[in-house]
């Protein structure tokens, strides 16, 4: 079997000796899925205008509208009030002191995608941009002003996006994440507007931007909104007009985190977690008590694929610390999966504090806590899962008394 | 496929897209199941490809084109879950070794065995344009299509694939030898 046509008769005969039906639970958990999905808004930018193109006054404003409409963005330069709107804002609309320019330069059609491995949504940007990933954690009590590292950043020459999201407290609801976030201001006097699907608000809608903003005498946009469990916050600053806020915002995809309402406690492991119910409970078979790798058959909890949840624990050997465990784990760990660089984070877990490895977001997320003399480790399998993650634990019970072994 | 259908599912009907999967799931398994030779990793291939078909489905220009439209993004949820395989192998599962499910009376076990591990070996993908070809049946050029590809990026990737085949099953005696297993 040699030659190329030998090659290819026993290949094509090979290949037709395989499975023809798909299996009824892989089309099931995907129609599942699909009840929980929503589907893409189909926005088109699909032209673009010269950045000389000499618009000036108000006949610039009528035809720049109109164009922005059509879908082109539009950056307001200095000094320009083009593609303003004048709508009312909590923060102040556009004040007189605001910059005015007589110009407006295109950027492009919203290429690019980013996904925000951290916080889980999506956002179109023009090619050329920059991105930066936020390097901690947007939570209760935090401020996420620009440069506090909590906010994805997105940035062309004298404009950026910024994106981070918070975990609402427990049963906090969206009413009341918003009037906390307020701080006094009655958001429902706030300007509404649409993410995702997910009505929002804007609570800076074109003031001008204050210190620390990319481009001194810009304007900034902020907007809120709450998608289940999680608050997104959105901004805009340096020379931008509130057509390219809406753009970009039309362009967000928020993560889908199904309603946990249902209820799993570990018999094999020792915790309880609440979780989609739509999702499959595979329980463990048999404890984990030896080595580093939890994917052996059997020694998992797992629930739902794609995006999945597993969860294990382990005793510690007699005489080793915690420390020393999770060096080793994480040493395993890290040399088996996407070879990125070990990154930890704290997280806390049914009021212990352990760690959240994040060197793979692309791929899973999962933290490790010790708790009674176990090591627990929760895994959040596919792409930009941390919210689900984080969600999930955030309903954690250990019960390390009630683990077999 | 029924354009009405999709038409439907393009507007968002949940139920003609149901309708939809129904109508292609088995192929897109068959094929994903082919390309990764894994049915864990095809049937996560399979379902990523259908939640991402219903997600972009709006952007779907022309309904007479879905199922070539589909079928690249199963291919691209293939390379996807191989890279996963790939990574994750050591923490996540052990690829399982599965093997033809029918007997075969046209080739050997052994000759099987040969083009089992062969073809695990070529990049996936070389792998996905010769799946679409000899299990499909599909031209290059409508391969080209379906990829997004050159033709001749297709026909390149095709002829390494039967190249690598060839080469590796010349080679693999000595290589069984050796008892090594890739996967």
């Amino acid at each position: 079997m040699t030659d190329d046509r030998s090659v290819e008769r026993a290949a094509r005969s090979w290949l037709d000796t395989g499975p023809t039906q798909a299996p009824d639970r892989a089309v099931e958990a995907a129609l599942l899925r699909i009840q929980t999905t929503r589907q893409e808004r189909d926005l088109r930018v699909p032209w673009r205008v010269s950045p000389m193109f000499p618009l000036r006054g108000v006949a610039a404003a009528a035809v720049i509208g109109v164009l922005a409409i059509g879908g082109l963005i539009v950056i307001a330069r200095p000094g320009s009030n083009v593609g303003v709107t004048q709508t009312p804002s909590p923060s102040g609309s556009s004040s007189p002191s605001a910059p005015a320019a007589s110009a407006g330069a295109a950027i492009g059609p919203l290429s690019n995608t980013y996904t925000s491995a951290r916080y889980g949504y999506q956002v179109r940007y023009p090619a050329g941009w920059s991105t930066k990933a936020a390097t901690s954690s947007w939570i209760a009590g935090t401020t996420n002003n620009w440069g506090s590292g909590l906010n994805d950043e997105i940035r062309g020459s004298t404009v950026r996006f910024s994106g981070a999201s918070q975990l609402l407290g427990a049963g906090q609801t969206a009413d009341a994440w918003m009037r906390a976030y307020a701080a006094g201001s009655d958001p429902s006097t706030w300007p509404t507007i649409t993410v995702d699907g997910f009505t929002g608000r804007i609570d800076a809608d074109g003031v001008p931007a204050s210190g620390g903003t990319i481009s001194p005498g810009g304007r900034m946009f902020d907007a809120v909104t709450v998608d289940g469990p999680y608050a997104f916050n959105f901004n805009m600053d340096g020379y931008v007009d509130r057509a390219t806020f809406d753009a970009f915002l039309a362009t967000v995809t928020l993560p889908v985190i199904p309603a946990l309402d249902g209820s799993f406690t570990s018999s094999v492991a020792g915790y309880s977690i609440r979780y989609p119910s739509a999702w499959t409970v595979i329980p463990a078979t048999k404890p984990w008590t030896s080595g580093y790798d939890t994917s052996h058959a059997g020694i998992s909890d797992t629930i739902g694929i794609s995006p999945g949840f597993a969860g294990t624990s382990i005793a510690l050997p007699k005489g080793t610390s915690f420390a020393a465990w999770y060096a080793a784990y994480d040493a395993f760990r890290a040399g088996g999966t996407c070879r990125a660089a070990p990154q930890s984070e704290p997280v806390t877990i049914d009021g212990v504090v352990g760690q959240l490895d994040v060197h793979c977001p692309a791929d899973y997320v999962e933290a490790v806590v010790l708790a009674g003399g176990r090591a627990y480790v929760f895994t959040v399998y596919g792409s930009a899962q941390r919210p689900m993650l984080m969600s999930m634990l955030a309903t954690v019970k250990l019960m390390p008394g009630t683990a077999k072994n | 496929m029924d354009r009405d259908l999709v038409e439907q599912a393009r507007r968002g009907d949940r139920e003609a897209f149901t309708v939809l999967v129904h109508q292609v799931s088995d192929v897109l398994y068959a094929v994903a199941y082919r390309i990764l030779r894994d049915s864990g990793r095809a049937e996560d291939a399979l379902q990523n490809a259908l939640v991402i078909a219903w997600r972009r489905l709006p952007h779907l220009r022309d309904a007479d084109r879905f199922e070539a439209w589909v079928h690249r993004i199963l291919v691209h949820a293939c390379y996807d879950e191989s890279q996963r395989a790939r990574q994750w192998t050591a923490k996540i599962r052990v690829l399982p070794a599965d093997g033809p499910t029918t007997p075969d009376g046209s080739s050997s076990l052994a000759d099987r065995d040969e083009l089992e591990r062969a073809f695990r070996r070529l990049p996936i993908d070389q792998r996905a344009v010769f799946v679409l070809h000899h299990y499909l049946g599909l031209p290059l050029v409508e391969i080209a299509e379906i990829l997004d590809i050159p033709a001749g990026t297709a026909r390149s990737r095709l002829h390494y694939a039967t190249r690598g085949l060839r080469d590796a099953l010349t080679a693999e005696p000595e290589l069984a030898s050796q008892g090594g297993r890739l996967a």
